[in-house]
């Protein structure tokens, strides 16, 4: 049949199919970053790359795009009565949070707004957004940027301290150099589960080499499809007995408006 | 003890016209919603009774289309919290029961007929329910909406369950249980019910509606003769907050408060007991609509332009200022606020917003023979002549106030660029034209407002972790007193610039510290007149926190360059617990006596704050 027709239609016919089949490749190549890619970066430990580990260990932690979730900060210190705040934390894309203080009463209606690594803060008792830096204490041993930094990978640099997972206990080592001096910490060492990017523990040191707090990722559960750290046990080592529990709840994904992370829009956040 | 109505009936006057005004549009688009929601929402369910009891908690939701129909979906809240609560023991074994598996129900395609799901395995922690019916015709606001009134059934008759170690807790306290035959979540979805127990406004209101506010004792006691009390302020601060659908709102806050000084002190004048003895105050009286890209608010509120903060104002220009007590309360009791129109327009990195005023509002000033009486240029003319009449503008179209403002945010630099056209709010103290008074010396004076043309400019940044700060502002035809007598009302026209310029720096990690430099010129300034060519201020704050921040001593200085006058505010706050919160403070001010600060050098005070947040 093919032979039958002529070899101008012949022609035209190959060039279809060559469409056609440019097409199909596209269709292929945009099925594959759509759904492939996200399983290449969760095979990412099968390279041990490292950028690609701590993407990987960045989706884990949060998802990623738009989403919201509550945050309860519970502070201990020796022979204290253990200290709550509780935040709703908005994020919009990988550089925009905002965080509102809903509990304790004294700070309700406090909101912090990050947008890169530009800080403001907006205060009922100033009704003003006011620009801060990232180093301001918020309470306990959570910093601002404990809260709202979520992704490991825009800040740090990575490179794994070790060849291959420890035998004993399954955990890869990976080291992670500040990309500025606006980085909360100088350097952070997080271990990690390879071969599913669990995040489980971390060391934050200041650019002198001191260790300024440790962080430990538990209470793993199934949150938009993966099974993230939904609370987070930090510590300074210093202050022996002391140390701060974040809870994450009430994670979801939605698609935030644009207007909600301006600093303008602070004083009509509703609470 | 008799409490002045003057204030009282002062306020009915001036703001519940408004007030009401607002309220009822408030209302009307309110029932207007309300009436669309019953006839429209099928999942309407207001007069069945709520049963929020001891239940697993749905703590958020979310809706999806997925092949084949729509998600709802609900996430109960995690298991940590439910191992926290000690009195309800069904609710901990349940959730820790229910993180097990997931489940997936199926509601009839009618929608109207749903009521409860029921779910044929309890053992979910995330429960997922196929709603058939397409609901893409509805808006987010009113899907939102939908998802709060959604309830859930979870029969857990016959099923028993082996309670795990919670995450991050202990073995010890596992064991196996029969749960309760029928648990049933009917908690409203999108609201955290631990939360809002602990939360400040968690009176039982309708949703959406938040009341909270707080309750102040504020006590001031002079240091210079006569040594007394100065204050005794009681206040009471209701704040409401009324979400009535997504996108339009209603805000609104009284303050009712008395001073019993002018009560039990009786060297005050009748006219400053009046003045300062009692008050009813609406703080905040306004609807948003709050659609796209645009929000736009109308009634009475506060609008503030400016980026410093620490009571010298430069750009902060759009609201008057409530000076009776000089510029030593709090900074947001000192802003007044305004009945206005303000529309404001998001684009990403961008905002405008158009400000539109009547000038109903301007400076608060202590009466004759206040400790804070104001400002020092008037006080020798206006005491040798008594009272003086006060002329504020008619209250019509032309007279009214319009600003507009454009703000950029660029590689870190936050910038804004303003305009404003309103009344100067301090008054200009004028020689009056009558027909028989032919010299300034024989005019009658008067306290009038004049027209102003405001341009102004602000900025801030983040540099090597200090943050800059910068204002400026530039006044067309400013009134000034001269001794010219060639000036027929004893007054001249001047253009001024202010602007202040700030940076703020962390040391340590510990010591929060702030450095502003001030500075206000008169342009082609004229030696008959009354005021400086040029004022420069310096001001220093610093703070720290100790014990988990519950203490904070902090000090700010400010003082004149040319001339020294200056005002010392040391203060500790501590923090009671989470609702309370104590202030200790006492406020300096020396210098000579025809000085900005120096003028109220014998007003020195001791003083406390005591806040009660509820």
């Amino acid at each position: 049949m093919y032979e039958l027709l002529s070899a101008r239609r012949r022609t035209l016919l190959d060039k279809r199919l060559t469409k056609r089949h440019i097409v199909l490749a596209l269709v292929f190549a945009l099925v594959w970053v759509v759904f492939g890619a996200p399983a290449g970066s969760l095979r990412a430990q099968q390279t041990l790359e490292p950028e690609k580990l701590l993407t990987c260990v960045d989706n884990v932690r949060n998802p990623q795009g738009d989403y919201a979730l509550r945050v309860k900060v519970t502070s201990h210190s020796p022979s204290k009565e253990p200290k709550t705040a509780e935040y709703e934390v908005l994020v919009k894309g990988r550089d925009k949070t905002l965080i509102k203080t809903l509990y304790p009463p004294l700070d309700r209606g406090t909101s912090m707004l990050m947008l890169g690594y530009d800080l403001w803060v907006h205060m009922p008792t100033i009704r003003q957004p006011l620009r801060i830096s990232l180093q301001q204490r918020l309470l306990g041993e959570v910093a601002y940027g404990d809260i709202a930094r979520a992704n490991f990978s825009g800040d740090y640099t990575p490179s794994l301290l070790d060849k291959e997972p420890d035998p004993a206990t399954g955990l890869l080592r990976m080291e992670l150099m500040a990309k500025n001096d606006q980085v909360t910490y100088h350097k952070v060492i997080l271990w990690i589960v390879p071969e599913n990017c669990r995040p489980v523990r971390a060391e934050f040191y200041a650019p002198s080499g001191k260790l300024l707090k440790t962080c430990s990722y538990e209470g793993y559960q199934e949150v938009e499809g993966l099974l993230r750290p939904c609370r987070l046990v930090m510590e300074d080592p210093l202050k022996e007995g002391s140390f701060s529990v974040m809870e994450y709840s009430s994670i979801r994904s939605e698609e935030l408006p644009e207007k909600f992370f301006s600093k303008h829009y602070m004083e009509n956040l509703r609470y | 003890m008799m409490l002045n109505l003057r204030p009282i009936s002062s306020w009915l006057r001036r703001d519940l016209l408004w007030t009401v005004l607002v309220l009822a549009l408030c209302s009307l688009t309110f029932q207007t919603k309300t009436a669309w929601g019953a006839m429209n929402d099928p999942l309407a369910w207001d007069n069945e009774p709520k049963r929020v009891s001891a239940t697993p908690r749905i703590v958020s939701g979310r809706v999806y289309d997925e092949a084949g129909g729509t998600i709802i979906e609900f996430f109960l809240s995690d298991r940590q919290v439910a191992v926290n609560m000690e009195t309800v023991r069904e609710d901990e074994i349940l959730l820790r029961g229910l993180a097990l598996g997931a489940s997936q129900a199926s509601i009839p395609s009618s929608s109207e007929s749903v009521r409860w799901v029921h779910l044929d395995s309890p053992l979910a922690e995330t429960v997922r329910i196929r709603y058939e019916e397409k609901i893409k015709h509805f808006d987010q606001p009113r899907l939102e909406q939908r998802e709060r009134r959604l309830r859930v059934l979870l029969p857990l008759k016959g099923a028993e369950t082996s309670t795990g170690p919670a995450p991050g807790g202990s073995v010890e306290n596992s064991e196996t249980i029969r749960p309760a035959e029928s648990v049933e979540a009917a908690t409203l979805l999108g609201e955290n019910p631990e939360a809002a127990e602990n939360s400040p406004g968690s009176l039982s209101l309708p949703e959406g509606v938040r009341l909270g506010g707080y309750l102040l004792h504020h006590s001031a006691y002079r240091s210079h003769s006569p040594r007394r009390f100065a204050s005794l302020l009681n206040r009471l601060d209701l704040n409401l907050s009324s979400e009535i659908s997504p996108w339009f709102s209603f805000t609104g806050e009284v303050w009712a408060q008395y001073d019993a000084v002018f009560d039990l002190f009786h060297d005050y004048s009748a006219q400053v007991g009046r003045d300062m003895r009692s008050d009813v105050i609406v703080r905040q009286a306004y609807c948003s609509l709050d659609a796209n890209n645009f929000l736009i608010s109308l009634g009475k509120q506060h609008i503030v332009w400016g980026e410093t903060v620490g009571g010298l104002f430069v750009a902060d220009a759009v609201t008057p200022k409530d000076l009776r007590e000089f510029i030593l309360p709090p900074v947001a009791d000192i802003r007044k606020s305004i009945w206005a129109l303000d529309v404001q327009w998001y684009a990403g990195n961008a905002h405008l917003e158009f400000v539109w005023f009547p000038s109903t509002e301007f400076h608060d000033l202590a009466e004759p023979g206040y400790d804070f009486y104001f400002p020092m240029r008037f006080a020798k003319e206006l005491t040798a002549r008594g009272s003086v009449a006060v002329q504020e503008p008619p209250v019509t179209l032309n007279n009214s106030s319009v600003g507009l403002r454009f703000s950029h945010l660029y590689k870190g630099w936050s910038t804004s660029f303003f305009a404003l056209h309103r009344y100067d709010y301090f008054p200009s103290l004028a020689g009056a034209f009558t027909p028989t008074s032919t010299l300034p010396a024989e005019r009658d004076l008067v306290l009038r407002y004049e027209r102003l043309s405001l341009f102004g400019s602000t900025f801030s940044k983040d540099i090597l972790g200090s943050v800059l700060r910068g204002e400026f502002l530039y006044t067309h035809n400013k009134p000034f007193r001269t001794q010219d007598p060639l000036e027929y009302d004893g007054l001249v026209d001047k253009d001024t610039i202010d602007y202040v310029l700030a940076i703020d720096h962390t040391f340590y990690s510990k010591l929060d510290t702030n450095f502003q430099f001030l500075q206000k010129w008169i342009l082609n300034c004229d030696p008959e007149l009354i005021e400086h060519q040029k004022d420069s201020y310096i001001s220093l704050w610093a703070q720290s926190g100790f014990f988990n921040n519950t203490i904070q001593p902090e000090i700010f200085f400010a003082f004149q360059l040319e001339e020294p006058n200056y005002l010392v505010r040391p203060r500790v706050t501590f923090r009671f617990g989470n609702k309370t919160k104590l202030i200790v403070g006492y406020d300096e001010m020396g210098g000579d006596e025809d000085l900005f600060f120096g003028q109220f050098t014998e007003s020195d005070r001791f003083y406390t704050y005591l806040y009660y947040f509820f």
